[in-house]
């Protein structure tokens, strides 16, 4: 970009941090929102490790119970919303523009206004630990216990305001993404030719705009409820608790694949590069995330299987959460597929994406416990539910997004990442992950309740397993960190295409030109 | 082609192996828990059939990975395979999943009927949720015990009604093989049949506020004779063998009776004994509270003061900012108004005189004026 400015005027250059403060450009909102959510990702893993030390034994004394219940609904929140929705929108905005042969999004200035809403409504959540503390109802926040009476403080109100915020600008992300993906494609570049991750974009973006306005109602009705005298939810004046639970879920559930389709999108990028062949099936992976995005709007109920919903209605629920298994399943095997008969190279991103592979996996299987109602409501609340959504979001998302770090780094910043450093934070991550995570799967079959700031000694051993394992998950990350300032200002030079990658950034030089592309590419 | 393995073949597989055995865990670990009802076996079941059908699945797409990694891992100038797809596979494995969710929806919906169709019951509980302890009320036998054990007959068909009076809570019994919403404004319906005597440990599972990690109880199951002596011990009836057909005329009858029987001896509330059941979960026995969280009740302003504040705090709840002894507290407390205005003035008498407190006695009557 220096070359580039240069040339232009005598003007007094503006300051480097102006520029990326006032920018609307793609590349750089998308790796502010990485930097952002990273820090919050950091901050939200800190929660964790809390929650987690506090469990290390029954009478451990680090947090109090109120303090506990805030870290386990902060941590939540916080990778929810703050981190890894935020993230993979950085990754959708630094990546979409270019694998379409765009110059930017659709609508810049939205964007920014998109990207600067998520610090803003961080701070505005975060800033309850400063005002008597934060929402402790957990990132479910069901009311009664979220409403005024049982949640006097301020802390549940921010977390609603909060949440507004960062909905906000998740709609709006949605629109571009929407509006930028149909119309801005270059010459020749029909739908399927696009590059797999922009259908998970895509998808993922029809999910914000249509599934974020109702939480953001359903959160409207407890602020009113909470503040200005409203029943929806309180049961003396005639409300009820479950119209929250049905609102909630039914933006939660397709807040779940907002989470996880635009990681099945980066590793179907990643995948095909590192066996130096093509995307097993693009198709039927294009269409799964599609068929995934729509059934998911049917499901919502299977999170109330135990709330006494007729077993008529809670079968429905069921036979459409099964299916989703299908499309979802299609993706493992064709993910396979597109490894067989390759020639794989092992580095650190295709490592990651492998990774994926094989251990969502595992929150893909053990999903089906959940979706089947006996099972559920004999594991749900346990810390079968805590195992089978880190296993989607950690195992799934997260690895997702560190596979998408090693893999566009040298294209964000024109410098290799390392790679030994990232061998190391790779496998560290991997097996860390597997020994914290596994055996809450059988803590969950022993009937330990998820939320508990103590339990009962015969579920001591595997907890304390599992607390020893999350502090080398959390220092793991810190590699990554190291990695990554040593690369920014030593990592070697990064050539325009370092992996053999196939898509139209690859095209380009590291890091792009401010308008990407001179040319406007045509696709053949 | 054939180079040497950068890891050797067999440690490769041993620790494929050490793998598989560690995802099969699971499995192991349902079959260590007790069952103590029907349902639980058929849930047994059903979790077993899902357990292998999806291991088959998980160890296949392993096996298929760790092939390819090995076979296909990079070597210089190997040409990889370019293909985009094939239809035949692609439909196999379409099939295939669709088949195998086939094969667990039929049990499922098997085992969903069964739980559904609840048989006669010969014993009503009424299970209620407080912040935080559980509540248990046997209508028909004219028992209601709170933060107690959970007792229950063996070899008997028991109807539970779940419910709350306050947020949502959970009643989760592992061995039962099933949990229930406590959800305040609807009732929540199960059963149980108890194949044996034993001790089970129940759990509320929903996040209910500061201490939902101490909201636990035991269920005991005993034989129907120590059940009616137990019952009879809390001053109500239960005849032993007694069955629901003949159950439920009586119990209206019963009904009917029983607010007299109630009515006729509330002089005999025990104030020590409420504070314990419906107020020490909290406050603590000592009645010093948590520091931070609880206000204490010994030595405080509250239980020293007019005694209607008092008996308001207990009849409509309390919350928001609160100092107690000097102390901030910005917490809730859930009205009581279950409670008889005997009871309730039996448990403010004894918060009054007891830790040193001098507030002096409160009558039913004090109570009742302000309900």
């Amino acid at each position: 970009m220096s070359t580039q400015s240069a040339s232009v005027s005598h003007a007094p250059e503006t300051p480097t941090w102006v520029k990326w403060l006032t920018t609307t450009d793609h590349k750089k909102i998308g790796i502010m929102y990485l930097f952002t959510a990273f820090i919050l990702f950091l901050m939200a893993g800190l929660f964790a490790l809390l929650v987690r030390a506090q469990l290390l034994s029954p009478d451990m004394k680090i947090l109090s119970p109120d303090q506990y219940n805030q870290m386990v609904t902060m941590h939540a929140t916080g990778m929810i919303f703050m981190a890894i929705i935020p993230m993979l929108i950085g990754f959708a905005n630094y990546a979409v523009p270019l694998l379409i042969g765009a110059r930017d999004v659709a609508f810049p200035r939205i964007n920014a206004i998109s990207f600067w809403l998520l610090p803003l409504g961080a701070v505005m959540m975060l800033s309850s630990f400063a005002l008597g503390g934060s929402a402790a109802s957990g990132w479910t926040s069901y009311p009664p216990l979220s409403g005024g009476f049982f949640s006097p403080g301020v802390g549940v109100d921010l977390w609603i305001l909060g949440l507004h915020l960062l909905g906000v600008s998740s709609i709006m992300g949605g629109l571009n993404f929407i509006v930028t993906i149909l119309n801005m494609r270059a010459p020749g570049m029909t739908l399927h030719k696009m590059p797999i991750m922009c259908w998970a974009v895509l998808v993922t973006s029809w999910l914000q705009v249509i599934a974020t306005p109702v939480l953001a109602g359903v959160i409207t009705m407890l602020l009113f409820d909470r503040n200005f005298g409203t029943s929806f939810f309180r049961p003396e004046q005639g409300g009820d608790p479950l119209l929250w639970q049905h609102l909630f879920w039914f933006y939660s559930h397709p807040a779940v694949y907002i989470m996880i389709l635009p990681a099945f999108g980066i590793i179907s990028e990643i995948l095909p590069v590192f066996a130096g062949k093509p995307l097993f099936g693009y198709l039927a992976i294009a269409y799964s995330s599609v068929a995934i995005g729509v059934l998911g709007f049917t499901v919502w109920a299977h999170h109330m299987f135990a709330t006494g919903l007729p077993a008529s209605i809670r079968s429905v629920f069921m036979f459409l959460t099964m299916l989703i298994a299908v499309p979802t399943g299609i993706k493992i095997f064709s993910w396979v597929a597109t490894l067989w008969g390759g020639n794989i190279r092992f580095k650190t991103a295709g490592l990651f994406a492998i990774a994926f592979v094989a251990f969502f996996l595992i929150g893909g299987l053990d999903g089906i416990f959940l979706a089947s109602i006996p099972t559920d409501v004999q594991l749900t609340h346990t810390y079968w539910v805590v195992a089978h959504i880190h296993y989607v979001l950690f195992a799934g998302s997260m690895i997702g997004i560190f596979s998408g770090i090693y893999y566009w780094f040298p294209k964000m910043f024109g410098r290799m990442l390392d790679e030994r450093l990232g061998l190391v934070h790779f496998w560290l991550t991997v097996i860390a992950m597997n020994v914290t995570f596994f055996p809450m799967h059988i803590l969950g079959i022993m009937g330990m309740p998820r939320r508990y700031f103590t339990y009962l000694p015969q579920f001591t051993d595997l907890n304390r397993l599992e607390s020893l394992a999350s502090f080398v998950l959390g220092a793991a990350q810190l590699i990554l960190i190291f990695n990554v300032i040593k690369s920014l200002r030593s990592g070697e030079k990064a050539p325009d295409d370092p992996w053999g990658g196939n898509t139209l950034e690859w095209t380009v030089s590291s890091p792009p030109p401010d308008h990407n592309f001179d040319v406007i590419p045509t696709i053949k | 082609m054939h180079t040497r393995w950068p890891m050797p073949r067999n440690l490769f597989a041993a620790a494929l192996a050490l793998a598989g055995a560690l995802t099969a865990t699971p499995a192991f670990a349902v079959a260590g828990m007790p069952n103590a009802t029907p349902i639980a076996d058929r849930v047994d079941g059903l979790y077993n059939l899902i357990f292998w059908i999806t291991f088959v699945i998980f160890v296949g797409v392993w096996a298929a990975m760790a092939y390819v990694l090995i076979r296909y891992r990079y070597r210089p100038g190997r040409e990889a395979k370019q293909f985009h797809g094939h239809t035949g596979l692609e439909i196999i494995w379409t099939v295939l999943p669709t088949l195998a969710l086939i094969a667990i929806s039929i049990p499922t919906y098997k085992t969903i009927r069964y739980v559904d169709n609840a048989p006669k019951p010969d014993l009503t509980v009424q299970v209620v949720g407080h912040q935080w302890f559980w509540e248990f009320k046997y209508p028909d036998n004219h028992v209601d015990v709170s933060n107690a054990d959970l007792v229950l007959p063996a070899n008997r068909v028991v109807k539970l009604l779940v419910s709350s009076a306050d947020v949502v809570h959970n009643f989760g019994v592992t061995d039962f093989g099933f949990s229930m919403d406590a959800i305040p404004g609807h009732i929540n319906e199960g059963w149980v049949y108890l194949k044996a005597p034993g001790e089970h440990q129940l759990f509320c599972r929903q996040l209910c506020g500061t201490l939902h990690a101490k909201m636990m109880a035991k269920v005991k199951v005993v034989p129907d004779a120590e059940f009616a002596s137990w019952v009879q011990s809390k001053g109500g009836t239960y005849t032993p063998g007694e069955k629901s057909a003949q159950a439920a005329p009586q119990a209206n009858a019963a009904e009917q009776a029983a607010p007299k029987q109630v009515a006729a001896a509330p002089k005999k509330a025990d104030g020590a004994a409420l504070y314990s059941a419906n107020c020490a979960s909290c406050h603590q026995a000592t009645g010093e509270g948590m520091a931070g969280t609880f206000p204490p009740l010994a030595g405080s302003e509250i239980p020293n003061g007019p005694a209607a504040e008092h008996i308001k705090i207990v009849l409509h709840g309390k919350s928001g900012p609160l100092t107690v002894k000097g102390q901030q507290y910005n917490g809730a407390m859930p009205p009581f108004p279950q409670l008889s205005d005997e009871e309730i003035a039996a448990i403010l008498t004894y918060e009054r005189t007891s830790w040193g407190n001098k507030g002096g006695a409160v009558t039913p009557e004090q109570v009742k004026a302000l309900r």
